[in-house]
C-alpha cells in the first residue's frame, strides 16, 4: 500500500509542476463527469429526431444549440463523449491484453520457437493499415456495429505496435544481471515479470493505454465521417456525419459540425498531455533519481 | 605545467545538499612527464579532470580556486575564462580521453569523418593537403592501419577504439592530455599496448600527460609521478618510485601491501570498512575511522598536505609529527 | 557414480549474428573439465572469449548448442522440476557488476527475503532475518547495516559482498564466480578474494573463478591450490594445476597474457614496443589455431591444421603444436644424455 500512496503523493507533485498535465487531467475529469454522471439526467434520448425546435443557435435553453433534425446538442454531446470513452477504454484494455502477451512472449522466449513465431505475426500485423481494414470491417458488419463491436476489431490489429515496443523493452530487461539474480533466488517465471520486468514496463504501459484510446477515438471519427460508424448511437463520428450530411458548415450552423470537432480535440489533447506525464512519472530513470533524492534527503535529515 | 590551486568544486544535489567531491585540492603536474591519479571509486579523480578541462556543468558548482596553465610563457586561470576563449584552448592546450570513450564513436559516420568534423573547428567545407596528411600520421602513431580510416567504429575492436580516441586527442598537438581510466574494459594484450603508446607519445612529443586509474599496477608501469585521493583530497604525493617503495600514508600503505603479485604468495590484508560518503564527510581527517594510527587529533583537525621528503607530500597528522 | 562433482564433456555453443541468415561464431568450442567437490577452477581468458558464455551455461541460463553438464553426474539439461529446484539451491551465482545484480527498485533485503522463502529455508520471515543476519555476518556484515536500504547506498565493494551473502543462504555446493572483483576498486579486492578463500577452506566449498585479471587468479591458486584452465576465443588453449601454469605456462597465449599484467613493481617496467591484436570476427572462424596470426612462435602447420588439447606432462594440457614439439625433444635430448 506503501506504493500506491508514494505513487499517489508523486502524481500531486508533478500535477504542480507541469501545467500541461493539469490541463490535461482538468479536461479529462471534466469530460469524464459529462459523459458519465451528467448524461445521466438527459430528458430523453438525444438521438431521437424531433424533440426539440431544429435548428436552434446556441442559447440559454439550448446552451449548444439544436440540430437540424431536432436533437439538443448538448445532450448528444454527452452521450458521444461517454460513447467515445467506453470505446476508448475497451479498445486499450483488449489490445492492451494482446498486446502484453505477445510481446512478453516474443521477447522473452526469443531464441525459441515461440517467441519466433509470435514475432512473426507481430510483424505482419504491424504492416495492415488501419483504416481502411476497419473501414473494410465496418462496412461488412454495419448493422451488428456497436462500440463493443468496434472495440474489438480496432483491438484486432490495435496491439501490433505496442506488441513490438514492449518485445524490446524485454530483449533490454532479459539480459540485466538482476534478473539472473531472480532466477538464482528461486523465482518462477510470473514473478520475475513482477517483480524485475514491472517496473520498467509501467511506463509503456500507461502511455500505451492512453495512446490507443486517442487512437480508437480517432478511428472512430473517422469511420463516422466516412458514415460507417455506428450511425443510430450518438458518437462524435456519427454526429460528424450527419452535420456534414446536412451541410451545417452551409448553412451557418457552426454548433453543429463545431462540438464534435471541438470535442475530439480536447479528448485527444488532453489525453495526450496526461500520457506525456505518466510517462514521464513513470519512467525508470527519473524513478530512480528521485528515489536516491529522497533517501539523501532522508540520511541528511538524521544527521 | 599545470597547477591546481586550492580547488573546491562541489555538485549541488538538494537545497543544502553538496557532494564534496573536490575538497581543497593544490597539486601541480610536471611538463612532459606522466602523472598518475589514483584512489577508489567516488575519490573524486574524474571532478579533479572536469575541473582541470574547465568541463563544468550543473550540478557540478567550482566555489574556490584555481586552474592554471603554464606555457610560452604564460599562465592561463582556464576557470576565468568564457566559453569561446576555452574552445580555443580546447584540442590545441590540452585534449581528454574521457573514461569509456570508444563508445561514443558515431557509429554511423567513418572514422575520416570524425577526424574532419574534430579539425574543422572552423567549419571549412574540404580539408587542406596538409590536414590530411597529419590525420594519416595521427593514425599510424597509434599503431593502426590507414584503411582503419574509412572503416565504421562498430566494425573496429575496443582496443582499436581506443587508439582512435588518442589519436583525436593527439591531432591538434596539445600540450596536455587528459585519460580517464583508458584502459577499463580492455583485455590486457590491448591495455598493454595502450600503456606502452602513451608512454611512447610522452617520449616522442614530450606531452604532458596525467592518467586516471584505480589500478595500481597501470600506474606502476607508466607514470613518473603519482597522487592519491581519498575522499575527495589528495593525501599523498610523490614520485611513482617512492610511493610503492616507502608508501608514507596510511592508506597508501595499506593500497599498496593489498595488491595481489604473481609470484607473492604471502597472505593480503585488507582494509576494513568504506570510504566515507561525499556529502557527510567525517570531521577531522577523512580516513581516521579506517585508520589504525588514529589519535585525538586526527578526529578534530583536518591535516595539511606537508612535504616531507624532497618531492614526497603527505597529508597525515602522525607523519607530520615524526 | 563418480565423486566429480561438475563434468563439462564437450560443450559448445553457436552464436547467430542476424536473424534468419547470419554469420554464426563458437563462443564455447569443444570444452571439457572436471570439478571435483571442494576443488576450485580458475577460468582465465580476455574479455569475449567465452568465459561468461561457458558461465551462464554452467548456472542453467543458456541452453548449450551440443554437449554435456553433469552436476553430481545427473545432465542438468534433463532434469525434472524438483531437480532443477535442488540444482539451484546447490548452484549459485556472483556476478560481475555489483550495481547490475540488485533491481535499483526493491530494497537489498528484498532477494534476501525471496531466496530464503523460495527455497524452504526459513518458514516466516522473522526465521528469515535470522538467517539474513547469519549470512550476513559471515561476510563481514550485519543485518543492521543493511536492513531498509537502496542497493545505490552501498560501493561496489559492499554490494559484492551482499551478492555472495545472498548466494550462500541456500549453503550452496558451487559457487560460480564471473569476475567478481573485476568492477571492485583495487583496495577492496583482497577483502572479497580472503572471503571466497574462507568458504573454500571453512566450508569446503567448490568455486569457479571466472577472471581476465592474471594476478588476483594467481592469489587465489596460491592460496587455495586449484585448477586452472586458459581460454582463447572459445578454447581451452592450456590447463593444469593454476599455480603451475602461471609460473611455468607453456602455451604461447598464457605466456602473452602473464607479460601483459602490470605488475605494480615500478623497478621492474615494460620494454619495448606497443603491440596491437588484429580484428576479433576473424579470428573466431579461422582454419587452424586460432590464435596462430598474434602468435610469436606459429609455423606453417598453425595455420593449417588446428591442434588439439594433449597431455604433455602429469596433469599439464595443451593446445598447440610446438608445444608438443618441445617435449618431444626435451625427452629426446634426457634419453641421450645431452
Amino acid at each position: 500500500m506503501t506504493r500506491l500512496h508514494k505513487g499517489g503523493k508523486g502524481l500531486f507533485r508533478y500535477l504542480r509542476i507541469s501545467k500541461s498535465f493539469t490541463y490535461g487531467v482538468v479536461t479529462i475529469i471534466i469530460l469524464l463527469i459529462l459523459g458519465y454522471i451528467v448524461s445521466l439526467f438527459a430528458p430523453f434520448d438525444p438521438t431521437r429526431w424531433g424533440k426539440v425546435p431544429r435548428d436552434k443557435p446556441p442559447c440559454l435553453k439550448y446552451p449548444l444549440g439544436t440540430t437540424t433534425v431536432g436533437q439538443d446538442v448538448f445532450w448528444l454531446a454527452t452521450y458521444a463523449i461517454r460513447n467515445s470513452f467506453t470505446l476508448g477504454v475497451l479498445t486499450g484494455f483488449f489490445s492492451i491484453v494482446i498486446a502484453s502477451l505477445m510481446g512478453f512472449i516474443s521477447g522473452y522466449l526469443n531464441e525459441k520457437l515461440a517467441g519466433k513465431l509470435t514475432n512473426l505475426v507481430i510483424d505482419s500485423f504491424s504492416v495492415i493499415p488501419g483504416l481502411p481494414y476497419i473501414m473494410v470491417l465496418a462496412f461488412s458488419f454495419k448493422e451488428y456495429l456497436n462500440m463493443t463491436l468496434i472495440a474489438l476489431f480496432l483491438s484486432t490489429i490495435g496491439w501490433a505496435w505496442p506488441s513490438k515496443q514492449l518485445r524490446s523493452i524485454i530483449l533490454e530487461i532479459r539480459e540485466k544481471t538482476h534478473v539472473y539474480t531472480a532466477r538464482a533466488s528461486g523465482f518462477s517465471l510470473f514473478n520475475i515479470f513482477w517483480s524485475e520486468f514491472l517496473p520498467y514496463v509501467l511506463s509503456w504501459l500507461a502511455t500505451t493505454i492512453l495512446n490507443l484510446m486517442k487512437w480508437a477515438i480517432g478511428m472512430e471519427t473517422a469511420l463516422g465521417v466516412f458514415g460507417l460508424s455506428s450511425m443510430e448511437k450518438a458518437t462524435i463520428g456519427t454526429t460528424l456525419y450527419w452535420a456534414m450530411n446536412y451541410q451545417a458548415l452551409l448553412r451557418g450552423k457552426w454548433w453543429w459540425i463545431g462540438t464534435p470537432i471541438v470535442t475530439v480535440i480536447l479528448i485527444i489533447t488532453s489525453l495526450y498531455y496526461i500520457s506525456i506525464g505518466l510517462g514521464e512519472m513513470l519512467n525508470p530513470r527519473s524513478r530512480l533519481a528521485q528515489l536516491r533524492r529522497e533517501r539523501i534527503q532522508w540520511l541528511k535529515s538524521e544527521m | 605545467m599545470v597547477e591546481i590551486r586550492n580547488v573546491k568544486a562541489y555538485y549541488k544535489i538538494g537545497a543544502d545538499i553538496f557532494v564534496r567531491a573536490v575538497d581543497g585540492v593544490s597539486i601541480s603536474f610536471d611538463e612532459g612527464k606522466i602523472t598518475g591519479i589514483a584512489g577508489e571509486s567516488g575519490c573524486g579523480k574524474s571532478t579533479l579532470l572536469k575541473v582541470c578541462t574547465g568541463w563544468i556543468k550543473p550540478p557540478l558548482t567550482v566555489l574556490e580556486g584555481k586552474v592554471v596553465y603554464n606555457f610560452n610563457d604564460e599562465e592561463v586561470d582556464i576557470l576565468n575564462l568564457d566559453e569561446e576563449k576555452l574552445q580555443r584552448y580546447r584540442w590545441r592546450l590540452f585534449a581528454i580521453v574521457p573514461q569509456a570513450a570508444m563508445n561514443s564513436l558515431n557509429p554511423v559516420r567513418r572514422i575520416k569523418k570524425i577526424f574532419e568534423e574534430t579539425l574543422n573547428q572552423s567549419g571549412k567545407k574540404k580539408l587542406s593537403e596538409k590536414e590530411k596528411k597529419m590525420i594519416e600520421k595521427v593514425i599510424t602513431d597509434v599503431g593502426l592501419p590507414k584503411e582503419v580510416l574509412n572503416m565504421y567504429p562498430p566494425q573496429l575492436s575496443g582496443g582499436m577504439k581506443q587508439r582512435v580516441i588518442i589519436a583525436l586527442a593527439i591531432i591538434a598537438r596539445p600540450k596536455v592530455i587528459f585519460c580517464d581510466e583508458p584502459t577499463t574494459g580492455l583485455d590486457l594484450v590491448t591495455q598493454k599496448g595502450i600503456l606502452l603508446l602513451l608512454r611512447e607519445l610522452k617520449d616522442r612529443y614530450g606531452i604532458t600527460i596525467i592518467l586516471i586509474s584505480h589500478d595500481m599496477g597501470v600506474h606502476a608501469q607508466v607514470t613518473d609521478n603519482l597522487a592519491i585521493m581519498y575522499a575527495g583530497k589528495l593525501i599523498e604525493y610523490a614520485s611513482t618510485h617512492d610511493i610503492f617503495k616507502d608508501p608514507l600514508h596510511p592508506y597508501t600503505k595499506s593500497l599498496i601491501n593489498s595488491l595481489p603479485m604473481i609470484g607473492d604468495k604471502m597472505q593480503k590484508e585488507r582494509l576494513p570498512g568504506a570510504p566515507p560518503p561525499l556529502f557527510r564527510p567525517p570531521k577531522g581527517c577523512r580516513f581516521h575511522p579506517r585508520c589504525k594510527y588514529a589519535t585525538e587529533i586526527c578526529e578534530k583537525k583536518e591535516p595539511p598536505l606537508k612535504e616531507i621528503k624532497p618531492g614526497h607530500y603527505v597529508a597525515c597528522h602522525r607523519i607530520g609529527e615524526e | 557414480m563418480s565423486d566429480k562433482l561438475l563434468e563439462v564433456r564437450n560443450l559448445t555453443r553457436v552464436f547467430k549474428s542476424g536473424i534468419y541468415l547470419g554469420a554464426s561464431f563458437r563462443a564455447v568450442d569443444n570444452v571439457s573439465f572436471s570439478l571435483e567437490k571442494g576443488k576450485v577452477l580458475i577460468v582465465v581468458g580476455e574479455s569475449g572469449c567465452g568465459k561468461s558464455t561457458l558461465a551462464k551455461m554452467i548456472l542453467g541460463f543458456l541452453k548449450p548448442t551440443s554437449g554435456e553438464i553433469l552436476y553430481k553426474g545427473k545432465n542438468i539439461l534433463k532434469m525434472n522440476g524438483k531437480e532443477e529446484k535442488a540444482f539451484r539451491k546447490e548452484v549459485q551465482p556472483v556476478f560481475q557488476d555489483p550495481f547490475e545484480t540488485f533491481n535499483p527498485f526493491h530494497k537489498i533485503s528484498y532477494y534476501f527475503l525471496k531466496t530464503c522463502l523460495k527455497f524452504g529455508i526459513a518458514r516466516s520471515k522473522d526465521e528469515a532475518f535470522k538467517i539474513i543476519d547469519d549470512v550476513l555476518k559471515k561476510v563481514g556484515m550485519s543485518l543492521e547495516e543493511v536492513n531498509e536500504k537502496y542497493p545505490h547506498e552501498f560501493s561496489g565493494g559492499q554490494l559484492q559482498r551482499l551478492s555472495i551473502a545472498r548466494a550462500l543462504i541456500t549453503t550452496p555446493t558451487l559457487l560460480v564466480a564471473d569476475e567478481p572483483v573485476t568492477m571492485v576498486d583495487a583496495s577492496a579486492r583482497i577483502g572479497i578474494l580472503t572471503l571466497f578463500m574462507e568458504l573454500n577452506k571453512g566450508y569446503d566449498m567448490s568455486i569457479i573463478y571466472i577472471t581476465h585479471d592474471l594476478s588476483t587468479g594467481y592469489y587465489l591458486a596460491s592460496q587455495l591450490s586449484g585448477e586452472m584452465i586458459v581460454m582463447y576465443r572459445g578454447d581451452i588453449v592450456e590447463k593444469g594445476p593454476a599455480e603451475e601454469v602461471m609460473l611455468d605456462p607453456l602455451h604461447p597465449y598464457t605466456k602473452m597474457l602473464l607479460e601483459s599484467v602490470p605488475e605494480p613493481n615500478p623497478g621492474n617496467r615494460w620494454e619495448g614496443r606497443a603491440e596491437f591484436p588484429s580484428l576479433e570476427l576473424k579470428e573466431y572462424r579461422a582454419v587452424g589455431c586460432k590464435f596462430a596470426k598474434r602468435c610469436p612462435q606459429a609455423f606453417s602447420k598453425c595455420y593449417e591444421e588446428k591442434p588439439e588439447l594433449r597431455r604433455v606432462m602429469k596433469d599439464r594440457f595443451v593446445r598447440c603444436w610446438q608445444v608438443k614439439n618441445e617435449m618431444k625433444m626435451n625427452k629426446e635430448v634426457v634419453s641421450h644424455g645431452g
